[in-house]
């Protein structure tokens, strides 16, 4: 069964070439916004996602995450052209392990939206502060079972 | 049934390829469309039910060219009608089964048979159908071998515990105590196959009388074995255990008990010594 799990992965590998077509499409709307990506920076950041899903122990089925991210992320003010393929590996690496690391209790929406909204608020762009608070205080909750309309149980999450 | 058994190397290819096409389709209705990944844990069991799922459609009647250029969605529609209707059949066996069980009060075989109807409440057909969800601590005289899996587990288990229930209840309730008291079981208890204790008794009993012809003729360990054997057709047949499935079902359950009496033979036990003359 491990063995077809592999070649699931494998084949999936074989995917760069579409998966880098579908990041450059999202340049037509990125654009809009003053950000695009080059082929080199596509290729890495799909490479980059592999090894994401990788590491978090992730299979990823269909359609990529990418473009969802990129179109959540690239209207953002704190958003700019040098470093955005670094802030974006850096999202969906963390997206990929805050997602395994929440027992996949939130939608990939949900995990994106959150992540929008702290990284445009007191995240002030900061992706480190993002992954290094925020986003663990979220697995907190979802581990302990948090109440949302406990205040003081909130802390730096709402 | 073993996949990579019955599909040639081209063809394993292909079924590879309808495989990960399904398993797509699986992980995108499991996640309710609301996420683009699983964990390779959750896909690795999505994987498992679909193969049994296949394997199950396979064994009733669906072709291997269907599974390598059929309509994949209908090989998993047929695959989990069939689980369907096993899960169906084997809950009424098992009320039949728990209707007519001998009452020892054993806790081991009633928490197993309580546990039995929670699998039906928590089996999944449709993400984990080869999983089993319930505790099953009542070990069998004949195990069920562990390969088998999900609704056919617990077919085979039940069948081969009506078996069992079976030859219990041809025996007399308190001759039956006797048996566990002599053998300084607890009944309600202790954890033991309530078959095993009678069966061994009524062997060991036939056995005894043929001590000394054994020991003179010498009889190898195979010809032991062949002479418990024939003893445990003898006693099914005489409570009733008449058909070949029932009898082979003991014979393979007692297929340990020759070389313990072959043992008990050489180190001359006490058990099988005659009781002085009188």
């Amino acid at each position: 069964m491990d063995n077809m799990l592999d070649l699931i992965s494998k084949r999936d590998a074989l995917g760069i070439e579409r998966s880098k077509d579908e990041l450059l499409k999202c340049n037509e709307f990125s654009s809009r916004f003053g950000l695009t990506l080059g082929t080199e920076e596509a290729v890495m950041l799909v490479k980059a996602k592999q090894e994401a899903l990788k590491n978090s122990g992730r299979i990823e089925f269909g359609e990529s995450i990418l473009p969802k991210i990129i179109f959540a992320f690239c209207d953002s003010p704190f958003m700019e052209q040098e470093t955005f393929a670094e802030t974006l590996t850096d999202l969906q690496e963390a997206f990929y392990y805050f997602k395994t690391e929440s027992l996949d209790f939130y939608t990939d929406d949900e995990i994106i939206d959150f992540m929008v909204a702290v990284f445009n608020g007191r995240a002030n762009g900061s992706a480190e502060y993002l992954i290094g608070t925020s986003l663990e205080a979220l697995i907190r909750y979802v581990r302990s079972g948090y109440d949302e309309q406990d205040a003081d149980m909130a802390g730096d999450l709402f | 049934m073993e996949m990579q058994n019955v599909f040639q190397e081209d063809e394993y290819e292909i079924l590879l390829g309808r495989v990960m096409e399904l398993l797509h389709r699986q992980m995108r209705k499991y996640s309710g469309c609301d996420s683009t990944s699983v964990t390779v844990d959750k896909a690795r069991t999505l994987l498992e039910s679909l193969m049994y799922t296949i394997e199950t459609a396979m064994e009733n009647g669906v072709s291997k060219d269907e599974i390598l250029y059929g309509d994949v969605s209908e090989i998993i529609d047929k695959g989990q009608k069939t689980l369907f209707e096993k899960k169906k059949s084997a809950k009424f066996e098992l009320k039949l089964l728990y209707d007519e069980k001998p009452d020892f009060g054993n806790i081991f075989f009633e928490d197993t048979l309580s546990n039995l109807f929670l699998f039906f409440k928590n089996y999944d057909i449709y993400y984990q159908a080869q999983d089993i969800p319930c505790s099953i601590d009542y070990w069998l005289l004949n195990p069920v071998p562990e390969e088998i899996k999900g609704i056919s587990y617990i077919e085979e288990y039940i069948k081969r515990l009506q078996i069992e229930n079976d030859f219990i209840s041809s025996f007399d309730k308190t001759e039956a105590i006797e048996v566990y008291k002599d053998q300084k079981l607890s009944v309600r208890e202790d954890f033991f196959n309530l078959c095993e204790p009678i069966m061994t008794s009524e062997v060991f009993k036939r056995i005894a009388d043929e001590r000394d012809g054994i020991i003179s003729k010498k009889k190898t360990l195979d010809e032991l074995k062949s002479r418990v054997n024939e003893i445990v057709t003898e006693i099914c047949q005489e409570h009733g255990m008449t058909e070949k499935y029932e009898m082979d079902y003991f014979i393979t359950g007692c297929k340990g008990m020759a070389t313990r009496l072959y043992a008990s033979f050489e180190s001359n036990s006490p058990f099988f010594q005659k009781p002085p003359a009188m």
